[in-house]
């Protein structure tokens, strides 16, 4: 049994190293990939291979947490082998649990390896009491991952109507509002995060500096165009500025980062399970950062205590330097 | 021992006041030394597509190109013109190190616009994930080159290092109203300069001796 205090912390890792540092700062888990296109950060030189993770594990148990891996893709057309190799490999280095998405590897992981958790991705989408039941009565998960169009009191409802964990994102990059259904990167380059784990493919992108301007472009297109000490975005089709009626603007999203931690207390009293950090592809460094700020909160507000101030210094990590409650507070409907 | 920050106020000076030539052996030196620290390192380089990467310095006036994929990766100081290169990286000398490092984070870097990226961004990436996967400490790396002086020079450079950060922050602190006597930072200063030379001096000599083993071991 694990001691959790308040709510669980469940921290990204690209990397073995990202791994320790996120556990050693405090993480109850980490949730990893493997190194192909079965996870949704499937970039150059992350992620890990059987060897790093079964190492991961061990370290993670050594000190009474957990790792869980994401396979959280779409297989392709008669091109189920990956996904499935993932789920075995998973289990046999002795995982925590699974996040999956799509029903066929829920299924398989099922049949396959009853007493290995499955955790329902968010790329799946799943945002009401039926479609969660659903996937409860048919492939027994034991926790949703809340898609990021639910405000607290939403969640709050659902939770009250649902009989599996909810895990919610705390901080991090802000994606589409339709999670797990994003096509915007194929349009532009023929990849994309649903089914090949990434969304603006490295190879795709470049920045071009045009005078005092800097632009980055995802292949053919310019995505955004800065003006000197402007802050920078992620080169996302969801996140391009676009010129309507001469007007440049962000129509889909801001480049901002979510930041939850200061409504822990409301997300508690919802009956959150646990908290996601986005961020398999950022750095150790952003891992240490993060993770040791929400475990000061959470262990401040497990011991009654007011919130402490570190929390609030981590706006310069967070996309475009800017943070956001985003549909937990939208104010809109 | 701790993990500690490279010291930087030095290795701007040296690499401001350095000759090329020594760059470009403490540059070898040190990847020599890297390669026999974090073998996985160079492994997983080699695994990664060919790349030239050329790092610019933003606030010194060098320019360095790491080649890694395939054959062994290599640092060289780049002389005359710009070399052909697939990717270009540009950043302060401590925003470059810190990355190395793993102290920062990059994709924070790159939205304050402290890092600038031109040519083949997967490159990068790739390279980025490959470095981060590995607990680096340059400061360790170079002190590993002084052999069994490294205690020494590692409590040495550290000192001074503090000393030299005292310092900037006391000429900073004179464009105040307030400022301090200025005969008390010309004294520190003489004698940083001194320490500084006598440095340069032994690690002169250490090179000398590490040529000489060298010699002896081939």
């Amino acid at each position: 049994m694990r001691d959790i205090a308040y709510l669980e912390l469940v921290c990204p890792a690209g990397t073995p190293a990202a791994l320790r540092t996120a556990i050693d700062a405090g993480a109850d888990t980490v949730y990893c990939g493997f190194r192909d296109c079965t996870n949704a950060r499937n970039y150059p030189g992350l992620n890990f291979d059987a060897k790093e993770l079964r190492e991961g594990v061990a370290y993670a148990h050594a000190r009474g947490r957990w790792v869980i891996v994401a396979i959280n893709t779409f297989p392709r057309a008669g091109d189920i082998g990956p996904w499935h190799r993932a789920i075995d490999t998973a289990a046999e280095c002795g995982a925590d649990a699974v996040i999956l998405a799509d029903i066929g590897l829920l299924d398989y992981a099922m049949r396959k390896h009853p007493n290995l958790r499955r955790h329902l991705s968010v790329q799946a989408a799943a945002s009401n009491p039926l479609s969660i039941d659903f996937y409860r009565e048919t492939f027994g998960i034991s926790r949703v991952v809340l898609p990021r169009v639910l405000e607290v009191d939403e969640v709050a409802t659902l939770i009250s109507r649902m009989k599996v964990e909810a895990e919610v994102f705390a901080f991090g990059s802000v994606g589409t509002m339709v999670e797990g259904r994003c096509t915007l990167s194929s349009y532009i380059t023929g990849r994309s995060p649903s089914s090949d784990g990434v969304c603006a493919p490295a190879e795709f992108v470049h920045y071009r500096e045009d005078g005092a301007f800097m632009e980055s472009c995802l292949g053919d297109v310019v995505t955004n165009r800065y003006a000197k000490n402007e802050n920078a975005a992620y080169p996302t089709p969801c996140k391009c500025r676009l010129v309507t009626n001469d007007n440049a603007s962000y129509l889909f999203e801001e480049p901002v980062g979510l930041n939850a931690v200061s409504i822990l207390p409301q997300l508690k009293a919802a009956g959150v399970t646990a908290l996601k950090i986005e961020g398999r592809q950022r750095s150790r460094a952003y891992v240490g950062q993060v993770v040791t700020a929400f475990r000061a909160v959470l262990d401040a507000l497990a011991r009654g205590e007011t919130m402490p101030q570190a929390a609030a210094d981590l706006h310069a990590i967070a996309e475009g330097g800017r943070e956001t409650l985003s549909a937990l507070k939208k104010g809109w409907k | 021992m701790d993990k500690v920050a490279f010291p930087i106020i030095i290795a701007r000076n040296m690499l401001a006041a350095l000759p090329k030539p020594v760059i470009e052996r403490g540059a070898a030196a040190l990847m020599r030394s890297m390669r026999r620290h974090h073998p996985d390192l160079f492994r997983n380089l080699a695994a990664l597509q060919p790349t030239r990467l050329q790092v610019e310095l933003t606030d010194l006036p060098h320019r360095f190109l790491l080649s890694f994929g395939e054959k062994p990766a290599t640092l060289t100081l780049v002389r005359g013109d710009a070399p052909a290169c697939n990717v270009t990286l540009k950043g302060s000398l401590e925003s470059l190190l810190a990355l190395l490092e793993g102290r920062i984070d990059s994709d924070a870097l790159f939205f304050t616009r402290d890092i600038t990226i031109t040519g083949d961004t997967s490159a990068v990436v790739a390279l980025r994930n490959t470095l981060d996967r590995e607990e680096i400490s340059l400061l360790d790396e170079a002190m590993a080159l002084l052999g069994p002086l490294r205690g020494v020079g590692r409590r040495t450079v550290l000192r001074w290092e503090g000393r030299a950060a005292r310092l900037r922050d006391r000429i900073i602190a004179m464009r105040a109203p307030d400022a301090p006597d200025e005969h008390d930072l010309a004294a520190e200063f003489g004698s940083l300069r001194a320490e500084i030379e006598t440095l340069k001096s032994r690690l002169a000599k250490q090179e000398i001796l590490a040529r000489r083993k060298q010699g002896v071991a081939a």
